[in-house]
């Protein structure tokens, strides 16, 4: 992925997002435990825990896919609720699977996505996106034919085809190789540096700590730790971290 | 606007995907098929009581037949969770359900129009007399076949027993659409005058238009977590 900084795309206005004792239940179980933040506009935000503390559930709150058992989630001290359905514009989302229909082409797939956005110049926007995530060769594939990695990068492309306000991402990382990783980090942190909200979860503490300007911990669904990062002293963030987890 | 763009967008998808695939248009032409050959054998396709039972043969395998298609509608927004890719979208959910609604629509008349020569062949029947009357009364049943098959097929989609789940919801509730499809439909085989099939013609014209406000409103609920 080789990202350019993207002149012809207006700076974006990133919602200041706040969620009050948030909680989701499904049946019994507690998968998100009162979790209260305040995300202010541009943050690059990683949300680490372990499998099942909850981040998938708040990623999927956040992206309006779920809605909280109980408190309360804010775009711009505005309730989700009160929100127009074009306020999903505002939202990109990569989540565990790719959203993609697999008897159609690379090209077809972002076209579908396209029109659904209601994006001008359709074709244009999707020729960008396509050399920001180098799959320009393969815009005639079919999504089945393509690898793990690739189809990744094209759920990174869909995610990224009408210039969101804010980038949610599940566990991106899934499935792509180091070097892809390294230049999928580099992306997002041009993306937060051009004014995007990064919202970002993973497990993998040392990869994903390097761009993030704020870390969240997840533990068993309650906010263990919520901090600013300092990716020049890294051994001393995941003691932190590690420390936080117990 | 924004609904209709969407729609169209969901139908063209639709399209692209089936012209690649075949899945829904082969399981209803197949299933048809073999339905229609079967009462033509188990029938006696010359008399008379044959020709006034016809109404309901067509219509029945018809039904059965779209079943088949139905099923595989959303089965398509289920693989790679395709269908939370879709609630995504800046769009009204509902018109999520008109895309798929004329997509459906599309692939049943379709299959419909390959099975009709088949029925008039073997039941010695005279379909094409009236061919007005005949696209007017296909058109209003399967409309209303597919606007409840659309909805119950979204509904079935994430359930575990999704074969048997949508038949359970729809075939009950497709019962007035196939009494005034097949009451039409028989007179127009009988060469009855069409005014006879007036009040079952306006019956399914009224079903269609209920069905269809009623499932867009309520798809949002539907798809929902």
């Amino acid at each position: 992925m080789t990202l350019p900084a993207s002149p012809r795309q207006p700076a974006p206005t990133s919602p200041r997002i706040v969620t009050r004792k948030l909680s989701k239940y499904f049946g019994r179980f507690t998968a998100l435990d009162e979790a209260t933040l305040t995300i202010e506009p541009g943050e690059f935000v990683v949300v680490l825990g372990r499998n099942g503390a909850g981040k998938t559930t708040l990623l999927r709150i956040l992206g309006l896919l779920q809605q909280p058992s109980r408190g309360e989630l804010l775009f711009d001290d505005q309730p989700v609720a009160s929100l127009p359905v074009r306020f999903r514009q505002r939202i990109g989302f990569v989540g565990h699977e790719t959203f993609l229909y697999d008897e159609l082409t690379v090209q077809e797939n972002l076209l579908f996505y396209a029109r659904l956005y209601g994006i001008a110049n359709a074709e244009q926007r999707i020729g960008e996106v396509l050399a920001e995530m180098a799959l320009e060769a393969r815009a005639g594939s079919f999504a089945r034919h393509l690898s793990r990695g690739l189809k990744q990068r094209l759920a990174l492309a869909r995610a990224w085809l009408h210039h969101p306000d804010v980038l949610l991402l599940d566990e991106p990382a899934t499935g792509l190789d180091a070097p892809t990783r390294e230049r999928m980090h580099d992306w997002l942190a041009r993306c937060h540096r051009a004014g995007h909200t990064v919202i970002l979860s993973s497990h993998e503490l040392r990869e994903s700590l390097r761009p993030a300007t704020r870390i969240v911990l997840l533990e068993q669904g309650r906010v263990a730790f919520d901090g600013p990062n300092h990716p020049d002293r890294q051994e001393e963030m995941q003691a932190l971290l590690v420390a936080a987890a117990r | 606007m924004d609904t209709l763009r969407a729609s169209l967008a969901i139908f063209r998808k639709d399209l692209l995907a089936e012209r690649r695939t075949k899945d829904v248009s082969t399981a209803i032409l197949l299933f048809g098929f073999t339905v229609a050959v079967s009462f033509a054998f188990a029938f006696d396709p010359t008399s008379d009581e044959a020709r006034r039972i016809a109404g309901g043969l067509l219509w029945l395998s018809f039904l059965f037949a779209s079943l088949l298609g139905l099923n595989r509608s959303f089965a398509r927004e289920t693989a790679n969770d395709c269908l939370q890719g879709l609630r995504l979208m800046p769009v009204d959910l509902g018109s999520i359900y008109l895309g798929k609604l004329l997509s459906n629509l599309l692939f049943m008349l379709a299959a419909e129009l390959v099975l009709l020569p088949v029925f008039n062949i073997f039941f010695n029947l005279n379909l094409f007399e009236r061919p007005g009357w005949l696209a007017l009364i296909l058109l209003l049943g399967t409309w209303g076949v597919a606007s409840l098959g659309t909805i119950f097929s979204a509904v079935s989609a994430n359930t575990r027993m999704r074969e048997l789940m949508l038949p359970m919801l729809l075939l009950p509730l497709t019962i007035p659409v196939l009494i005034a499809a097949i009451e039409s439909t028989t007179i127009l085989l009988r060469g009855l005058p069409m005014r006879e099939a007036e009040l079952w013609i306006k019956l399914l014209a009224g079903f269609d238009v209920i069905f269809t406000v009623l499932a867009w409103l309520l798809f949002d609920s539907v798809v929902q977590e």
